[in-house]
């Protein structure tokens, strides 16, 4: 079977390893390597409040683009997908995962979960949750 | 990148499709895979865990056995006590790199997506774990 890897970055200390795992992971299964970043919005309770997710979508581009640097700087290529979404980013990685065929979603056990009491970040716990395909959670 | 790989199996259906895929990853990684049968029952039925130690020995033995065909490094094991609990002990103590784990297995209830045993090692691992779905 042709790997095809999501790996969600968030911009947190953790992404650099992340990716580099990654990186390493993609040169031993074969396969493609795509970066997923999503905007989370705030879930408004006035849906006509007007949101300006700008800044929010230029910091998301800088993101991908940091991590996609990192990747091509390891000899690989990768794409990169800008998504948004209202509340837990974890709905929205589970829902491109499926709808582009991806069979293996990596991510950090705790991305911007800055408590080391909670073990295992609500992003992650949403996608390990609810993906339909494989998920490996990277620790420490 | 993985050298040492904890594979719990439990015997259920959805076993064959996780020490599929632990044998593909693996011959590419060159990890060595650890079968590990948990037989979860009630310490005060001590008549009855000989037997089952004895009866649930195939388990991962089967899986080793599938693996050690496709010249994977393999072994299997059997432990006694809670599932989620020894399997995380177990990867601590023994320091593996990786855990490979079903996301489904005896769990009664068709509506979860992650099983319990499989959710509370992926709440407490300390090395990464990869679920298999």
């Amino acid at each position: 079977m042709v790997e095809k890897i999501l790996v969600a970055v968030d911009g947190s200390e953790t992404m650099e390893r992340t990716v580099r795992f990654a990186c390493d992971l993609v040169k031993v299964l074969g396969g493609s390597l795509t970066l997923i970043h999503v905007v989370e919005m705030p879930v408004m309770i006035q849906p006509d409040l007007m949101f300006d997710s700008a800044p929010l979508t230029r910091a998301g581009e800088m993101i991908l683009r940091t991590a996609q640097k990192q990747v091509e700087q390891n000899g690989l290529k990768a794409d990169i997908i800008l998504k948004h979404q209202g509340g837990n980013s974890g709905h929205k990685i589970v829902a491109v995962a499926e709808e582009k065929g991806f069979t293996l979603i990596v991510m950090h056990a705790r991305g911007q979960s800055k408590t080391a009491t909670i073990l295992l970040g609500s992003v992650s716990h949403t996608v390990a949750h609810n993906a339909s395909c494989s998920v490996l959670i990277l620790r420490p | 990148m993985f050298q040492r790989a904890l594979v719990p199996v439990d015997g259920s259906r959805y076993m064959s499709g996780v020490v599929a895929h632990a044998i593909a990853i693996a011959k590419k990684t060159g990890c060595s895979l650890t079968f590990l049968y948990v037989v979860n029952v009630d310490p005060a039925a001590t008549l009855e865990l000989e037997k089952q130690k004895e009866s649930s020995t195939r388990i991962p033995e089967e899986c080793r056995r599938k693996a050690a065909a496709e010249d994977v490094s393999a072994s299997s094991r059997i432990e006694v006590g809670s599932p989620a609990e020894t399997i995380v002990e177990i990867s601590v103590r023994e320091r593996f790199d990786l855990i490979i784990i079903g996301s489904r297995g005896y769990s009664r209830l068709k509506t979860l997506f992650v099983g319990s045993v499989a959710d509370e090692v992926m709440e407490q691992a300390s090395c990464p774990v990869l679920l298999v779905k």
